[in-house]
């Protein structure tokens, strides 16, 4: 390999991160979720917390503007938790995968 | 609870301001399911703003921004966003933040789609480095703190070349944003107050998008002394380049797609 081919696929790297980069960015800005007034970011431990959360007990999370927040039916927080993570991982997956099959980015 | 986006414009020599927020309020229509309100302006000359276009062209055209202070004002809604007429809404993820239980919401970050840091030098408004905060979209709901920032933004604007050597930047052409940074602060008891939990997604003068398909942008950067290209798909988009914005492929594509 010639330096000059070195140097193209240096470029074609950068060229993959910052695509990558966009589509994160992209996707986790839509992780959210807007519940009891309060807005979360839809993070696994969230959901892992919730999941296992027993509903005898009253639920208060910080949310993401620092306000505590007093959530009365933590089942029905995860399932929409769940519809939203799935739709952007979904959405996020299937991007992801169309630019791992491309070697160019302008070929997307 | 009446809630809406309010999207101020004014009739410009050079510029389709009013064009730009017919599309953008279709936009937020078509994706946050609320009422627009766009308020026609008066031109008021004054203020100048030189673009760098993406053709290397440099122009400076007239820069009418002062009603961005009246918004509190002109907004029929208990709870608004405001947002500017070059702002593309493609996903609802503002929708969420009508009826939560924020009173003010503004960016304090932005995020370059181009990944080439084209806003390094708009993360800090004085040469103390004060951060800025960006006056593009607005979330608020009729209460004090709201009125009280409008009501201070006003008072910077009226008294520019004060709060220029009081804060230390130059008392160039007066700057939303940097009239907001200042009320904000203020007004959040001489504190940062809360922001927008996520970046405010831009393109700059100089980058453009160059294809339009549904909800997908192609975007053609500069990148050192070549151009290259990133795909964006659903994303909110302050488009800062009001030339590729004006060009009648990529209006009339995005003006199709917001009427579907």
């Amino acid at each position: 390999m010639t330096i000059e081919s070195y140097e193209e696929f240096a470029r074609q790297r950068l060229d993959h991160n910052r695509q990558r980069l966009a589509l994160k960015e992209q996707q986790e800005q839509r992780l959210t979720i807007t519940h009891s007034g309060g807005q979360f970011r839809i993070t696994v431990e969230l959901m892992a917390l919730l999941s296992t959360w027993d509903n005898e007990h009253i639920l208060y999370l910080v949310d993401d503007y620092d306000n505590p927040v007093r959530i009365d039916d933590p089942a029905d927080m995860l399932t929409k938790c769940k519809e939203r993570w799935y739709e952007i991982m979904n959405d996020w997956h299937n991007q992801h995968e169309e630019l791992r099959k491309v070697r160019r980015v302008e070929q997307l | 609870m009446s809630k809406g986006a309010l999207l101020l414009a004014t009739p410009h020599e050079s510029i389709d301001y009013i064009g730009f927020a017919k599309l953008a309020a279709k936009l937020v229509e078509k994706h946050l399911g609320v009422e627009t309100h766009i308020h026609i302006g008066e031109a008021r000359p004054g203020n100048s703003r030189p673009f760098r276009w993406h053709t290397g062209e440099v122009v400076t055209v007239p820069w009418y921004n002062s009603d961005r202070t009246l918004a509190y004002d002109l907004s029929p809604y208990d709870e608004t966003l405001l947002i500017d007429v070059d702002y593309l809404t493609f996903n609802d993820n503002l929708k969420q933040y009508f009826g939560s239980n924020n009173e003010f919401l503004c960016y304090d970050q932005v995020w370059d789609v181009t990944s080439t840091d084209s806003f390094k030098h708009d993360r800090w408004m004085t040469r103390a480095g004060h951060p800025m905060l960006w006056a593009t979209v607005v979330y608020f709901r009729k209460c004090d703190l709201a009125h009280n920032i409008f009501e201070m933004m006003k008072n910077v604007q009226a008294n520019w070349r004060y709060y220029a050597k009081f804060w230390g930047f130059t008392a160039g052409k007066y700057r939303n944003d940097f009239s907001l940074t200042i009320a904000h602060q203020l007004m959040n008891g001489y504190a940062s107050g809360i922001h927008f939990n996520h970046p405010l997604a831009s393109l700059s003068t100089v980058d453009s998008i160059y294809e339009v398909k549904d909800d997908e942008l192609k975007i053609r950067y500069v990148d050192g002394d070549s151009f290259n290209a990133v795909k964006l798909k659903g994303v909110n988009l302050h488009c800062m380049n009001k030339a590729c914005l004006q060009d009648p492929e990529i209006y009339g594509a995005l003006n199709d797609y917001s009427n579907i």
